[in-house]
């Protein structure tokens, strides 16, 4: 049974307290002093205790992807050659999601637990603990593309809630949470969602090989300085690599970690006998751009970019996606023309 | 007719046309509220010959004026003077009557964190702070703050240069080992990081807390810590012994940049050579010996473990006097 009701800020917080105590809570937040330039402030998840504490305006500089996928992961431990998998457990985590970013987690999903049939234990065990909370888009961002993406709206969160001028909003979703907000008065609550995107975008049906050859990858190759910002910020690239790493008090016992990558810094795409098939910033980039609005459809039939827009603002470059993929269907384009 | 040197202490310029004077405006830190632009026109085209010069230390300069407009100039600026130096926390007694000292320079300042990326703190903040800290005062000195170690603004030919800089942190869990910050250090800095068991090490003897691994960390692996200050002594120009500035204190805090600039003026004070005309604080250092120096300007200093004084060795370049 679904449930709406407003609260009083009073009200809200104990709710949120209680629910605290049996959650940990991961939810945007504003760091003051975090960011990357000196006295700015890092808009980022994190683990909450308050209601107060959640940044609800705001994007977060990163995705939430490292509560699935933590930044470096732990698969085994080996003792003397004795190999043991670490079976880490995370406790039930609630997390506060803008409704591109529930969408990414399909996307994560279909390549974690669906793809060639077998389950990633590691993945599979914090995603069975981990449950939505949906923060709403009363508006886009500027960099919002959602609409486009057909993920600016979703039904898939346990609860909802907005604040208000005064106190809170809520939309219990899942029973679970019922018990939570015994008080408060029932009204009309629904989130909102993004209903246009500032600048819309179109996907293209399909992609010829021949725009690998395109002038535009050159110019990308001038711009981009292939940092990796657009891949650790997004939430849905999940690339990484596996290292055995020391202890450092004993060399003989390491861990196997499995750590984030990106396909846009150095050696990503090096092979043995010092192959590397990507070079040139551009056409890192274009493997980029294509894998998240073609290639990773064709496998799992859905477009791996959520319109998050994210990339666009991490990029100190300011290289767009949206524009990116203007040009791409402009060189299709241009391609059927010449035919 | 004109005495002069009470016109120049007042910061106007003797000018090389006769009768004529030149009005100066400090602008400490470089940074300005953009209505006093309005007074700085009045003054050049009632007062001036309407035109402006920007000066070498980030002031303003008005050519042209009459030697007999002075008073009424010093009028018309007064308030904006007094603002300027109120929002340093100087409080001009008579602003009506002009500056009361031109010794001790404006305040140079870059851009700082307000604008650049590179900027580890708030240069104009700063230099506010130092404007207050030693001015006003009839004794030459010099003093400019720079956000970072790249020195846009020349710290290093100042009496006193502050570089600000910031302890990087590095948080290994956070670490893909992309290795952007190593070999942007390893290119452009000092190659004070390495990397080893996929985890990045920072050479503490050789990091100069520039923040630029910060500023490549795609992660966050790298994020700021402690700003701290690294104080230049002894830099600059002038005809005989031109000097760049070296560390005199590095890892101070903002409490110890403001508490030596406020030492400055008694070291001058007490060995100064009244027989020359303005001696510079880089001779007197010259004379005394760096030791004296230290233990004026570091009187009264609480300087903290991680704080390490040095004693600039460079003795600059210079032109030979004939025997």
């Amino acid at each position: 049974m679904m449930k709406t009701l407003r609260l009083d800020n009073e009200q809200a917080e104990n709710a949120f307290r209680a629910i605290a105590d049996d959650y940990t809570v991961v939810a945007p937040k504003r760091c003051a002093g975090r960011g990357r330039f000196s006295d700015t402030d890092l808009t980022t998840y994190e683990t909450v205790e308050s209601l107060g504490e959640i940044e609800f305006s705001a994007k977060t500089y990163f995705s939430a992807k490292s509560v699935l996928l933590p930044i470096r992961e732990v698969m085994f431990s080996f003792n003397r050659g004795e190999a043991e998998e670490v079976r880490t457990s995370m406790p039930p985590t609630i997390v506060f999601l803008r409704a591109c970013d529930i969408h990414a987690l399909a996307v994560l999903d279909a390549m974690f637990l669906e793809h060639g049939g077998r389950e990633d234990c590691y993945y599979a065990r914090r995603r069975e603990n981990m449950i939505c909370f949906l923060l709403e888009c009363p508006g886009p961002f500027d960099e919002c593309f959602c609409v486009s993406m057909g993920t600016s709206r979703t039904k898939d969160y346990a609860v909802f809630i907005r604040p208000e001028a005064e106190g809170y909003a809520a939309e219990i979703m899942d029973d679970r949470f019922e018990r939570y907000f015994p008080f408060g008065d029932r009204a009309h609550v629904a989130p909102r969602f993004s209903e246009e995107d500032p600048i819309p975008v179109a996907l293209p049906r399909h992609v010829e090989a021949s725009l690998f050859a395109d002038a535009s990858w050159k110019e990308y190759s001038q711009r981009c300085i292939a940092c990796g910002r657009c891949n650790t910020s997004c939430p849905t690239c999940t690339c990484f690599t596996v290292q055995d790493i020391p202890a450092a008090d004993d060399r003989d016992s390491p861990t196997r970690q499995r750590i984030w990558s990106s396909c846009q810094v150095k050696d990503f795409s090096l092979l043995a006998g010092n192959h590397d098939f990507r070079l040139a910033h551009g056409d890192k980039m274009r493997y980029r751009v294509l894998h998240k609005i073609t290639d990773f459809a064709k496998t799992f039939g859905l477009p791996m970019c959520v319109g998050c827009g994210r990339c666009d603002i991490v990029c100190p470059e300011y290289i767009s996606m949206r524009k990116c993929i203007e040009t791409i269907n402009t060189i299709c384009r241009r391609g059927a023309e010449v035919g | 007719m004109y005495d002069t040197k009470a016109i120049m202490r007042k910061a106007f310029r003797i000018s090389k046309v006769r009768n004529e004077s030149a009005i100066r405006i400090r602008v400490p830190g470089g940074h300005l509220d953009a209505a006093h632009l309005s007074v700085i026109r009045e003054l050049a085209e009632t007062f001036g010959n309407g035109t402006v010069h920007l000066t070498t230390r980030q002031g303003y300069e008005i050519p042209g004026v009459k030697l007999t407009d002075l008073g009424a100039i010093s009028r018309h600026m007064a308030e904006m003077i007094a603002d300027i130096e109120v929002a340093c926390g100087v409080v001009l007694e008579s602003p009506e009557d002009g500056y009361p000292a031109a010794g001790t320079r404006n305040v140079c300042a870059c851009i700082g964190n307000r604008v650049c990326r590179f900027a580890n703190f708030d240069t104009t903040a700063l230099a506010r702070k130092i404007e207050q800290a030693i001015y006003p005062n009839h004794t030459h000195l010099k003093v400019a703050i720079t956000g970072c170690p790249n020195d846009c603004i020349k710290a290093h030919l100042h009496d006193i240069g502050i570089v600000g800089t910031v302890v990087p942190e590095y948080d290994p869990s956070r670490c893909i080992g992309c290795e952007a910050c190593l070999d942007n250090c390893k290119k452009k800095i000092t190659n004070a990081l390495s990397f080893e068991d996929f985890a990045i090490t920072r050479d503490e003897d050789y990091c100069l807390r520039c923040g630029e691994c910060i500023l490549k960390c795609p992660t966050g692996a790298f994020s700021r810590g402690k700003k701290l200050y690294r104080i230049l002594l002894g830099g600059r120009t002038g005809k005989r012994n031109p000097r760049l500035a070296q560390t005199f204190v590095e890892n101070a805090t903002q409490d110890i940049v403001l508490g030596i600039c406020r030492n400055l003026h008694r070291f001058i004070a007490t060995y100064i050579d009244q027989s020359k005309a303005k001696e510079h604080m880089g001779y007197i250092i010259d004379r005394t010996g760096f030791d004296t120096f230290k233990s004026f300007v570091l009187e009264g200093l609480t300087l903290g473990p991680d704080v390490k004084v040095v004693q600039p060795t460079n003795p600059g370049y210079v032109y030979p006097r004939r025997p």
